[in-house]
């Protein structure tokens, strides 16, 4: 998926009727006024589901919806072994924002702490 | 390509501009036009002459009070710095301008400032205009000089400069407009609005960029000090070689501008009316300033809710911008709409539309369609309903 269309998908956003169920656990991060807001859960063979709302420049817009696209079914463990910083070259990043991938990392991060205490 | 819609930045340049350009650069007229000793300079001259007279027939000055410059950028460095070197050498002057300038009259007044001389800054009002009220409280006595923009670059508020004019005029301080955005656009007559320097730019009305002019009332100022120094070309306060064919384009795009004035106006003012007529059924947006006493070419508008950057990328087949063209590159809030009162969010939510001559109503239509697919984007991925 390239920036444009990564930017206009909504295939993984959060729908207002699904917010309190069944994704409930809800991790959010925040920088200068952006954030991005991730509802989780645990599908029954302990695969992930994640959607999520976001705020913020073309490039956050673009790297969640890209990230988050490639975390769904993914186990918990293929979950921490994610390096967040190869996606900054599919979508070009600018060094000025590099920042907005170290918010999806902090949301996600979130996520793998709550199932795992859970 | 994208449908253009940032006329507050540059406009295209005119048929007429670009063909009467190339006569130019293909004519026997390429001479130096301060070479009067052949034909080729005379001819040239002869070109800088028929342009002086266009541009300053346009603001109902005499020919010999415009000096060509290479932009409104540097009039205004021109009209500011020069006037303080020249009129008033080492002496501490009093100047009164506003918050809502563009940056080379705040810098310029900023190196005057060093030399020792006082600024004080007019706090405009919610709409982005100067009170004739509160501009009079700021001065003093000691007052000799203001500077006044006639239409702002990112809002389109137009500031009533015959009265602010005829009060400095009748209170004998030198009064300087920055008619970068309003020149050919709405009616100018440097008399009656009591102007004594007043700077202009080519590009803004359909001519070449790299081209602009000062006018400086031979009554009231006479000279100021050039600030480039050399041959002495534009009566000693402008040297460099004219460049003929840029000098040629803005005659005539200022020529034109004269003739279609009225229409473009209407047209403007259509093509405003209809897009917002469309934005209506969208809540949660404002513009900046009012649609009274404002240009319609330049529409800001702000999503307090929203990311620009987004909206704008969001907006694909249209160039729009964040704000000022020369402050959109950088990351800093403008500090014309913060001068106006508007917090960092309604800042950072603030687009801004430019209608010109060439924008059809179609495309006024379709703008308006894609930035409410836009703003519905952006909200349902903020989880936020329309």
């Amino acid at each position: 998926m390239n920036q444009r269309d990564a930017f206009f998908d909504t295939t993984h956003v959060m729908k207002d009727g699904s917010i309190h169920d069944p994704f409930v656990i809800e991790q959010q991060s925040k920088s200068n006024d952006m954030w991005l807001r991730l509802y989780s859960r645990l599908d029954p063979e302990g695969k992930f589901e994640v959607r999520y709302h976001v705020h913020g420049c073309p490039h956050l817009i673009a790297i969640s919806s890209i990230v988050i696209s490639d975390l769904q079914k993914k186990s918990i463990q293929e979950l921490e072994t994610l390096d967040i910083r190869e996606y900054e070259k599919i979508i070009d990043l600018p060094k000025t924002k590099k920042d907005r991938l170290f918010l999806l990392e902090d949301a996600i991060k979130g996520c793998i702490k709550h199932f795992k205490r859970a | 390509m994208k449908t253009y819609l940032d006329f507050a930045s540059t406009t295209p340049m005119a048929t007429e501009v670009i063909e009467g350009m190339h006569a130019v650069m293909s004519e026997a007229s390429f001479g130096n036009p301060s070479s009067l000793d052949h034909e080729y300079g005379i001819k040239a001259k002869n070109i800088i002459e028929e342009s002086r007279n266009e541009v300053a027939s346009l603001i109902n000055a005499k020919p010999e009070e415009i000096v060509w410059t290479s932009g409104a950028t540097e009039s205004n460095n021109l009209a500011i710095v020069g006037f303080h070197q020249f009129q008033y050498k080492n002496q501490a002057l009093r100047f009164v301008t506003s918050h809502l300038e563009h940056k080379s009259v705040i810098e310029s007044l900023q190196s005057v400032e060093a030399l020792g001389s006082n600024v004080s800054y007019i706090q405009p009002n919610k709409d982005g205009q100067i009170d004739l009220e509160t501009f009079v409280s700021q001065l003093d006595p000691n007052t000799t000089f203001v500077s006044c923009m006639h239409i702002n670059n990112e809002t389109g508020a137009v500031n009533d400069i015959a009265n602010i004019g005829k009060y400095c005029r009748k209170n004998e301080i030198i009064f300087h407009v920055d008619a970068a955005q309003s020149v050919g656009k709405i009616p100018i007559d440097v008399n009656d609005m009591c102007i004594d320097l007043m700077s202009m730019s080519a590009h803004k009305v359909y001519g070449p960029k790299g081209v602009g002019a000062l006018y400086i009332n031979k009554d009231s100022v006479g000279r100021v000090k050039s600030l480039i120094v050399g041959g002495g070309q534009e009566r000693g306060m402008r040297s460099g070689t004219l460049p003929t064919h840029q000098i040629a384009g803005m005659g005539i795009a200022y020529r034109i501008s004269k003739q279609k004035m009225t229409q473009d106006l209407e047209h403007i003012k259509e093509c405003r009316d209809a897009f917002l007529e469309k934005l209506s059924i969208l809540h949660g947006w404002r513009i900046n300033g009012s649609t009274d006493n404002a240009f319609p070419g330049i529409l800001s508008i702000s999503f307090s809710d929203l990311y620009s950057e987004s909206l704008i990328y969001a907006m694909e087949d249209f160039a729009i911008s964040r704000g000022s063209a020369c402050s959109s590159d950088h990351d800093e809030p403008s500090h014309v709409l913060k001068s106006m009162g508007l917090v960092d969010h309604e800042i950072n939510g603030t687009i801004r539309i430019g209608f010109g001559r060439t924008t059809s109503l179609s495309e006024v239509e379709k703008a308006a369609t894609q930035l409410i697919e836009a703003v519905t984007h952006l909200r349902n991925l903020k989880g936020d309903s329309l």
